[in-house]
């Protein structure tokens, strides 16, 4: 096969010559992320030493770690944090719980099921902003879709939806939980359907059936797949934004500032320094939450692998 | 010079409004309720410009946030500029208004060039200003004497000082903006409901709790009370809205001084210990609501009043709501300390022309063509004020408020609200960022989260650590 011409390849030797062809290969993907992924978190780095107010860059200065120390002394700093793991364990256990019997309902063979397994799944294409300002209307409180169909509908009283303290955040996480138990549901289902055919056979024969059937078949062979999933939406939960900051934006009050929309409101007040100290602990808490999980993951893997050896 | 489709509709629906006009049928409610293209295109039909400018050519862009008040007023007013400069090529650039502000910071910040003239609110001008952003329109002032004089007359002097960044007198001291929107925190009511229960539009803070007390009904869904009190600037301004009426301020020896905060004092508490009392008959959207939100409860009736409410003249508008009849303005209340009295925060968008914008002397005339006025001999022509009004504008300038005012009673609220304005906020870069800070932890006492003393008392700690950042202390 013939190598790349020219004077540079010509004086390497083969190894050094397949080498540079990799690097040369590589560069255009490394140049992207280092331009759009290394330097901008370089940047945020060290802008999260600064003081730098969008609204005054002559009074812009580096202040050590006062940032961080003024987040950490921050009530709603901390409460946000809360909120966010509330958030994300609650969401991401309900989408589990409710996406594995979705899952089961769409594993029949049902006449229809296929149009349902593709109906089932648009939530999850839709925008979230244009889903979010829906949901936000059908949720007004007064003449709201949701509130006329329990007060006229069903003679109830009115809930106060999104529009209270006490409220706000489980009807954010209906919605969340709307939109996404779909996928969750579809890729439980995959997981499913890839069992094979003779461990079902054999479950039959020994007259596994019903819920044991789930618990003592189905559930430890989609492990993996269940493994993944939750990691997934875990990390996609932690990061929740754009259905937050487009039904309710932190409010009322502070009762669902997440962490995203709350270094969202920091940046808006033009303190971009403390948006970046606080998009770094995001990001730690992020990869925390991963490492446990991957750590925890790795250990019921081995330890269920011991099991089977013996 | 080509049209587009639409400008050919615009322009077939200016015919047909113009004869609908001859025959008496194209009244001023016909006005409110046509879209701002249409009916720029239809008082550009009529408006003949004593002055044509065919030499002069070129593209300039203005950034301004969405919406009837904003980016909907240049649009109808485009095709009478139009026909004064021929050859200039207008093209208006619009973002929804929640994230506008920011965004315009964000071009400023980076210098940009992207645009020639940006709309943007009073309170963000001292930020503009600290970036470098604002070009001194003084010089491009020179040569219009006749209409300054005009202008000078015809706006309040409170608001056009506001355009002087940093204050200071008239021209030609520095002149950042040309002011060609209004605003003033009143109270708004629904008059029809205030007959009926035999009230008048509350003086004072006791009687604005008197008030709401006395309406309220939420099993025939009629809420006293709305006001913009979601987290961030909305709450901050709501709150500063009341404090000025007790008499205090955001620092303790405003203006100037040692930028001290001032929320944990008797003003302070008052103001705050109000709105939260408020909270008792308020529609529930309130809780969390912007002035978006504030204004669709207004407009479908489910509620009443607002002592404090920015407000547009949008629901005087009849294509907004059906009570556009019923919705009245008057000045905001007083508190009851030694130094309360109605104080209404002024409010605004004004036209800067950026640093690193292009075809400067061309985007002054479009800015001053939007403050035109309606003397003719100097290239004003009311066509254009209506055209700004039409399309859902509130000016500042009197003459215009006064010859709708029959129609808007929102210009009435604006006019009485004029002779007792005081600045929204400090005019310090940080004015926003203040008012974000201390609108969160408002936001935190009205819903229950916080108590009273402990929102005043953060409100001063972040207030502090702002201007601390800012070098006002060292």
């Amino acid at each position: 096969m013939a190598g790349p011409s020219g004077w540079f390849f010509h004086n390497l030797s083969l190894v050094a010559r397949q080498r540079a062809v990799a690097y040369l290969l590589l560069a255009p993907a490394v140049i992207i992320l280092l331009l759009l992924a290394i330097y901008p978190l370089f940047y945020a780095g060290v802008l999260s030493f600064r003081v730098d107010p969008l609204y005054n860059p002559n009074v812009a200065r580096f202040i050590g770690w006062r940032n961080f120390s003024d987040l950490f002394e921050d009530e709603r700093f901390w409460a946000s944090i809360r909120l966010t793991l509330v958030w994300a364990f609650v969401v991401v256990g309900a989408q589990m719980i409710l996406g594995f019997f979705l899952a089961v309902l769409l594993d029949s063979t049902v006449r229809g099921i296929g149009l349902l397994r593709s109906l089932i799944i648009i939530p999850v294409f839709v925008s979230p902003i244009a889903m979010g300002l829906n949901w936000r209307f059908i949720f007004e409180p007064v003449s709201g879709l949701a509130n006329w169909i329990l007060s006229d509908g069903l003679g109830l009283e009115k809930y106060s939806w999104l529009s209270h303290v006490d409220t706000a955040l489980t009807t954010l996480m209906i919605v969340d939980c709307w939109q996404w138990i779909p996928f969750v549901a579809l890729i439980l289902l995959a997981g499913m359907q890839s069992i094979s055919p003779e461990i079902i056979e054999a479950a039959r024969l020994d007259r596994i059936r019903g819920i044991r059937f789930y618990t003592k078949i189905v559930l430890p062979l989609i492990r993996p797949v269940i493994m993944v999933v939750i990691l997934i939406r875990l990390v996609d939960e932690i990061r929740m934004f754009d259905l937050n900051f487009i039904m309710t934006g932190g409010g009322p009050g502070s009762s669902t500032l997440l962490a995203s929309t709350y270094d969202y409101t920091i940046f808006k007040h033009g303190h971009l320094g403390l948006m970046a100290a606080y998009g770094f602990l995001i990001l730690i808490l992020i990869n925390a939450v991963v490492a446990v999980f991957l750590n925890t993951l790795y250990r019921s893997e081995k330890a269920a692998r011991r099991e089977n050896l013996n | 010079m080509k049209y587009s489709d639409k400008d050919i509709h615009a322009y077939d629906n200016a015919v047909r409004s113009i004869e609908h006009e001859k025959k008496g049928e194209f009244t001023r409610r016909k006005m409110l309720k046509a879209s701002a293209a249409t009916l720029g295109a239809t008082l550009a039909a009529q408006f003949v410009p004593s002055t044509v400018y065919g030499d002069v050519s070129g593209t300039i862009v203005h950034f301004a946030a969405s919406g009837k008040r904003l980016s909907n007023t240049l649009t109808a007013v485009k095709p009478l500029f139009d026909k004064v400069f021929p050859n200039v090529k207008l093209e208006v650039v619009s973002k929804p208004v929640t994230e506008a502000l920011t965004q315009i910071n964000t071009y400023m910040g980076s210098k940009s060039s992207a645009f020639d003239v940006v709309t943007q609110d009073h309170a963000q001008f001292a930020a503009l200003q600290a970036m470098g952003a604002l070009t001194d329109l003084g010089p491009f002032l020179k040569g219009h004497e006749a209409w300054l004089a005009d202008y000078e007359e015809d706006v309040p002097e409170m608001y056009r000082d506001m355009w002087n960044i940093p204050k200071g007198p008239a021209p030609p001291g520095f002149i950042a903006g040309l002011a060609p929107d209004g605003n003033a925190m009143m109270t708004f009511y629904r008059k029809d409901v205030f007959d009926k229960a035999g009230l008048k539009p509350p003086k004072t803070w006791t009687e604005v709790l008197e008030v709401a007390k006395e309406i309220h009904d939420p099993a025939r869904e009629q809420y006293a009370y709305c006001a913009a009190m979601a987290r961030n600037f909305w709450a901050g301004y709501q709150y500063y809205g009341a404090l000025v009426s007790w008499g205090g301020h955001t620092f303790v020896d405003e203006p100037g001084g040692d930028f001290t905060p001032a929320h944990s004092t008797e003003e302070g508490y008052q103001a705050l210990h109000h709105l939260v009392e408020l909270q008792k008959y308020a529609h529930p959207v309130t809780a969390n609501a912007g002035e978006d939100e504030v204004n669709r409860v207004f407009g479908n009736g489910t509620a009443m009043f607002s002592p404090l409410s920015w407000g547009t003249a949008v629901l005087n508008d009849a294509s907004y709501t059906d009570h556009y009849r019923d919705w009245n303005m008057a000045v905001s209340p007083k508190g009851s300390l030694p130094n309360s009295d109605h104080r209404a925060l002024t409010g605004g968008f004004g036209f800067f022309l950026p640093t690193w914008g292009g075809n400067k002397e061309t985007a002054f005339a479009w800015s001053k063509f939007m403050n035109s006025g309606d003397r003719e001999d100097i290239g004003g022509s009311p066509l254009i004020a209506d055209a700004i009004v039409g399309a859902g504008g509130q000016l500042s300038r009197l003459s215009t408020l006064k010859r709708w005012s029959d129609r808007k009673p929102f210009f009435n609220g604006l006019m009485e609200s004029f002779p007792v304005c005081v600045n929204s906020s400090p005019i310090v870069p940080e004015a926003y960022a203040i008012m974000g800070a201390v609108g969160e932890e408002v936001a935190d006492a009205v819903n229950g989260e916080k108590s009273v003393e402990a929102a005043l008392k953060a409100c001063d700690k972040r207030v502090h650590r702002l201007m601390e950042d800012g070098g006002y202390y060292s």
